[in-house]
């Protein structure tokens, strides 16, 4: 009687754990609610404090997501793309003066040297509203999350 | 006998005029009767531009830290008193006094005074329960947090993030109103402390610190303008027309250069190399500090 | 068969004409002599008027020498005011009010001096001699008293008569049968003395073993004097030829006669012991004031006291309630107790039960009426809480009532007053636990019914019904709420699916999406139910059509985004109302004036208690359908008879009274009374009494 109960216990046990762990599992796949991207880029901000954060989810071939920012002199500002593990190309987090583009102010590839920076510091000088930039490298679809932080 | 005939009637009226009484609740008020009727009208939808106008004022961080730098001590007396919170009457009162107390709080944290800021989250609670945005704040965890001082940079970014989500949130539901309100508060406040600042210690720094709010001014004043059918905002448009214009005699001239990029320790560095020029009238950065703290002890103290 | 004039003994004119004098004094304490005979008389006879009632008292009252004492409070046997022989010559003259033809008497000279007991006799002979029957039983006896008795009868154990004739000779006739010594002798020849112990020593004679002890056996067993008897007496044949006189049947005062007497009696009696009067008036507001006083505090210690800050006035109004429980109880619990004495006289008047109850209710019933205004006048002067008063009183009054009925059905059911004060708090802690002030409902044992609804036990509760109603009152009501009421009551249903409805029901949708990424699926029960429901509302049916028949997984996300910008508008649309009505109000009524109003009407805990804002669970799922976990003030969703569920919810603002509708307060105040008239009913058939009889008769007839 006790060795049927005890196994019993065990199956449910089993099953129990199964489904929890189930259940845990995030449903990946195309999932770019983006949360484990801002999680991690938490991590990475280290003494810099956090302003905001943007969403992004790009379809192919979309124009780039502007949103306007105002940064003030003094400060130094460090902006973070964080792409989505399934990303097939990167994202291109960049800062440019006005909603057309104009003078760049900062950018999170080099496209001469092909680099892809995960963190990008700007040393502002004048304050002043300016434009972030979210794009795919070659207009590809993708998503992720953009942070934007400062310090003193 | 009589006398019970009359007892019993009189026990009768007193139980039959409280059932009336009380029967005068019926179940659909003349109120629900109105809103359950089919809106006439669509309630009106911000402008893609205004919402963005909103979303790209100055954080409070990013304020404190420039009064910071430019070497101010901590002053508690420049915050907003948290007693008698029902002085806001209003959501749109209450909506205000929950962004300028955000302003505050960005002062308290950045320079981590936490003990302090207990009370202020107490008071962002009370408004954000009042305005039904209270589930963004975890309240309990965040005073937990202000009660010591090692959690100080946690309680800072969870401040932050449950300013942004709420914001989010009021984006999406169509309270933009009250979007708007908030933003307002926390820039006023934001105004007040430097103004209050410079008014103690009119530093070069102070000054231009206070001639470049020109254009976060001219900013509120067009999200006021673009909301004035409304009574409340044409009335808060109208106060602060009065700074705005006072702005206009400053002059701000920006010289923009191509940033320098280095790469420091694996990080890649852009130095903005752009140049401002600012030119105040004589006693016009006086005006203006004595107009912005007057004007944020009208509104909200 | 016993016969009374040729009446059957227990007929109505028997009784009427037979009088009993128990042993107890039964006699009223705090009434004089003179009042104790008049409320006495006034409950036996409906015929005499005023002035003859009062000649009889004034005659009965100078036969026993009661004249001059006839203003003097009665007194207990601890506080004497009167002498023994006095009371029982009181005790005597309520009877004799009446004049009987024949009158029981239960050891009339036991406590008394020797000559109050040959006064009392010398009465009783009196009485005798003018054509009464007067059985006395009696023990210990002196020989003047002996001799005045005509006739004798003893009674052997097991009840057995064993003697009836003449007391001297009853000497003679014991010693003959045991063949004494001078048997021929009664009484004492010089001195003239009867010694009647000499009887029982005879009767009881005990045995004389070997050795010259007594044993404990008795030489003539009681059975055998029996016989003895039964040979001997022969019962004589009554004489029918004496003409027999005609019974009168007293008649009883009618039903509003009794109470005004009882009532008036009772009245008298309390207004007389100053004591009682004092504190059964001060202890209302004492208790009051006290509790005030102490819980009088403001959440802001550097500003002025304003009762929306006092976090206290939940408890407040709990412990108001249980004061008022209280003091009802306690107040009653001696009352029938107290009278039981006198009760067993009147039983054999056959005065009305119903009466006596009424009076006692309604002298009780007034006394609350008075106590719960003091008691709610003064604490709500106190703590500043100056609006809906009659609301309070109502409530606390029927607390009251009910827990003077409570105390009427104790006092008259057990045997004690120690027991009645023991049970008390039997009933009024689990008040206290199961009110759902002390603790929360969702907070208590499942087993007992803890959860989301109310459990069934705590519905038994007064207290449960009280706390409700003044909640509810004292929130909806107030002078400030008033004016926002209906404003925040849509606004919270609004707010409530668009916040927290609308996006539980989406994740589900999503959670059964996950798997399955089919749209044609079924939705899971639950979403349908709720759906279901919400497509009912009235706001909703205007607008948006949801097919029954579709299941689908896409009609229900499509609904369920229809439906979030539909309360979205709403709500939208009517914070702006409700923010103009604010402004609004604000300009007419001056400066601060709105913020002063809520600060002196409104209190923040109650606003936080009723509206469940502290509960971290906005809403739960049960029997697949999901329901709101607060705001409960504001809910009218459990009206509509499609809303399924399992129990029901506290502090909703309006209830359903046999398909009316009626406002929470009405419905608690009904409910109140509805078991203050069982347990009068219950009182009236002495039920609890009855109950406690049974418990023991059943124990007795197994052992």
């Amino acid at each position: 009687m006790k060795i049927k109960t005890f196994f019993y216990y065990v199956i449910v046990f089993i099953g129990v754990g199964g489904l929890l762990s189930v259940v845990s599992i995030p449903s990946g796949g195309s999932d770019c609610s983006g949360d484990s991207e801002y999680a991690a880029g938490l991590g990475k901000l280290g003494a810099y404090k956090l302003i905001k954060d943007y969403r992004i989810e790009q379809k192919k071939g979309s124009d780039p997501q502007a949103y306007m920012v105002s940064l003030k002199a003094g400060l130094k500002y460090r902006f973070l793309p964080i792409n989505n593990p399934n990303n097939k190309s990167k994202m291109i987090m960049s800062i440019y003066m006005n909603k057309n583009k104009g003078m760049m102010l900062a950018t999170s590839y080099n496209p001469a040297s092909k680099k892809h920076y995960s963190s990008i510091d700007f040393n502002c000088r004048t304050t002043g509203t300016f434009y972030l930039f979210f794009e795919m490298e070659g207009g590809d679809k993708g998503c992720g999350v953009g942070m934007f932080s400062v310090s003193n | 006998m009589n006398r019970l005939k009359s007892k019993t009637l009189m026990i009768g009226a007193i139980v039959v005029s409280i059932v009336l009484g009380a029967c005068s609740s019926s179940e659909e008020n003349s109120l629900e009767k109105e809103m359950n009727q089919v809106s006439k009208s669509k309630v009106k939808v911000s402008k893609d531009e205004i919402n963005q106008l909103i979303q790209s004022f100055p954080s409070p961080i990013e304020t404190s830290m420039i009064i910071q730098n430019a070497g101010n001590k901590f002053n508690s007396e420049l915050l907003l008193p948290t007693k008698k919170l029902d002085r806001f009457v209003s959501s749109y009162d209450k909506a205000m006094a929950m962004g300028a107390y955000g302003g505050d709080m960005g002062y308290i944290n950045i320079y981590e005074k936490s003990f302090v800021a207990a009370e202020f989250l107490a008071a962002i609670r009370l408004l954000s329960v009042d305005l039904e945005i209270d589930r963004f704040f975890d309240f309990e965890d965040m005073i937990r947090m202000a009660k010591s001082s090692s959690n100080i940079d946690s309680l800072q970014q969870m401040s932050t993030e449950s300013f942004n989500s709420m914001e989010k949130y009021l984006r999406e539901k169509g309270r933009n109103e009250l979007s708007v309100l908030i933003v307002f508060g926390t820039w006023l406040e934001g105004s007040y402390i430097i103004s209050y600042i410079a008014k103690g210690n009119m530093t070069e720094e102070m000054r231009n610190r206070v001639a470049e709010q020109k254009e976060s001014v001219k900013k509120i004043y067009e999200i006021l303008e673009a909301n004035s059918e409304d009574d409340y905002f044409a009335n808060l448009a109208k106060e602060i027309k009065t700074l705005n214009d006072l702005y206009e005699q400053v002059t701000i001239e920006t010289i923009m250069r191509e940033p320098e990029m280095k790469e420091v320790d694996g990080q890649l560095v852009f130095i903005d190399n752009s140049e401002t020029k600012i030119v105040t009238p004589e006693g016009i950065v006086k005006d203006i500090v004595k107009e912005s703290i007057s004007l944020r002890n009208k509104l909200l103290k | 068969m016993v016969k009374l004039n040729g009446y059957d003994i227990s007929s109505s004119e028997s009784k009427s004409n037979v009088g009993f004098i128990p042993q107890d004094d039964l006699l009223m304490e705090e009434l004089t002599v003179y009042q104790n005979l008049y409320f006495n008389a006034k409950l036996l006879n409906d015929t005499w008027v005023e002035e003859e009632l009062q000649e009889r008292i004034e005659k009965v009252l100078k036969e026993l020498g009661l004249y001059e004492i006839r203003d003097i409070a009665v007194g207990n046997p601890l506080n004497k005011k009167i002498s023994g022989g006095q009371r029982k010559r009181l005790n005597i003259a309520l009877e004799l009010i009446r004049e009987p033809l024949v009158l029981f008497v239960d050891e009339p000279t036991s406590g008394l001096s020797s000559k109050d007991s040959e006064n009392v006799m010398q009465l009783l002979k009196h009485l005798a001699q003018t054509g009464k029957i007067i059985f006395v039983v009696i023990h210990q006896l002196a020989s003047e008293i002996y001799k005045l008795f005509d006739k004798l009868f003893i009674l052997d154990v097991g009840g057995l008569p064993v003697y009836y004739g003449n007391p001297i000779e009853a000497v003679i006739y014991f010693k003959t049968v045991t063949n004494q010594i001078n048997h021929e002798i009664g009484e004492c020849g010089t001195c003239g003395n009867v010694t009647p112990e000499q009887i029982f020593d005879t009767l009881e004679d005990k045995e004389i073993d070997d050795f010259g002890n007594y044993t404990s056996e008795r030489k003539i067993k009681p059975a055998k004097w029996n016989e003895y008897f039964k040979e001997k007496f022969v019962s004589k044949e009554v004489d029918k030829s004496i003409p027999l006189d005609k019974l009168e049947t007293i008649k009883s005062p009618n039903l509003l006669k009794q109470f005004k007497v009882f009532f008036t009696r009772d009245f008298l009696s309390r207004w007389n012991d100053k004591q009682y009067v004092l504190i059964a008036l001060l202890e209302a507001p004492v208790l009051a004031a006290l509790l005030s006083f102490i819980i009088k505090s403001s959440n802001n210690i550097d500003q002025e006291y304003t009762l929306s800050m006092n976090e206290n006035v939940p408890a407040y109004i709990f412990m108001l309630i249980i004061v008022a429980l209280f003091v009802g109880l306690t107040i009653s619990a001696e009352e029938i107790f107290k009278d039981q004495k006198i009760l067993k006289r009147e039983k054999f008047l056959q005065l009305s039960r119903l009466s006596y109850l009424k009076s006692k209710a309604i002298y009780l019933i007034l006394l609350s009426v008075l106590q719960s205004l003091l008691l709610c006048g003064v604490g709500n002067l106190i703590i500043e809480l100056n609006d809906n008063f009659f609301y309070y009183w109502i409530l606390i009054f029927s607390v009251f009532v009910f827990g003077n009925i409570l105390g009427l059905l104790l006092s008259s059911s057990f045997k004690t007053i120690v027991t009645i004060y023991i049970i008390i708090p039997l009933i009024v802690i689990p008040q206290m636990i199961l009110g759902g002030a002390m603790f929360k409902f969702e907070n208590l044992n499942k087993s007992i019914g803890g959860g989301h609804h109310i459990p069934v036990v705590s519905n038994l509760m007064v207290s449960r019904w009280a706390y409700e109603g003044i909640m509810v009152a004292q929130f909806s009501n107030n002078t400030y709420e008033k004016n926002v009421f209906d404003y925040e009551q849509l606004l919270s249903d609004y707010n409530y699916r668009t916040s927290y409805l609308y996006p539980y029901l989406t994740d589900l949708l999503n959670d059964q999406l996950s798997d399955n990424k089919d749209e044609s699926l079924k939705c899971s029960d639950t979403v349908y139910n709720t759906l279901v429901f919400e497509a009912s509302k009235p706001i909703v049916k205007s607008v948006l059509k949801f097919d029954v028949e579709d299941r689908s997984i896409k009609q229900s996300m499509q609904f369920i985004d229809d439906l979030s910008s539909l309360y979205q508008d709403k709500y939208n649309e009517l914070s702006r109302k409700k923010d103009a009505k604010i402004m609004d109000l604000d300009k007419s009524l001056g400066e601060n004036a709105l913020m002063n109003l809520k600060r002196s009407y409104h209190n923040d805990n109650v606003a936080d208690i009723v509206q469940n804002a502290l509960s971290k669970k906005k809403f739960f799922v049960e029997n697949s359908m999901v329901y709101q976990n607060y705001d409960h003030i504001f809910l009218r969703d459990h009206l509509n008879p499609d809303y399924k569920i399992n129990g029901t919810f506290m502090y909703v603002p309006i209830k359903s009274f046999f398909g009316n509708k009626i406002s929470t307060f009405l419905y608690n105040i009904l409910i109140i009374w509805f078991f203050i008239f069982i347990l009068f009913i219950v009182l009236y058939f002495d039920g609890l009494k009855k109950m406690l009889d049974i418990q023991i008769f059943k124990k007795k007839s197994f052992s």
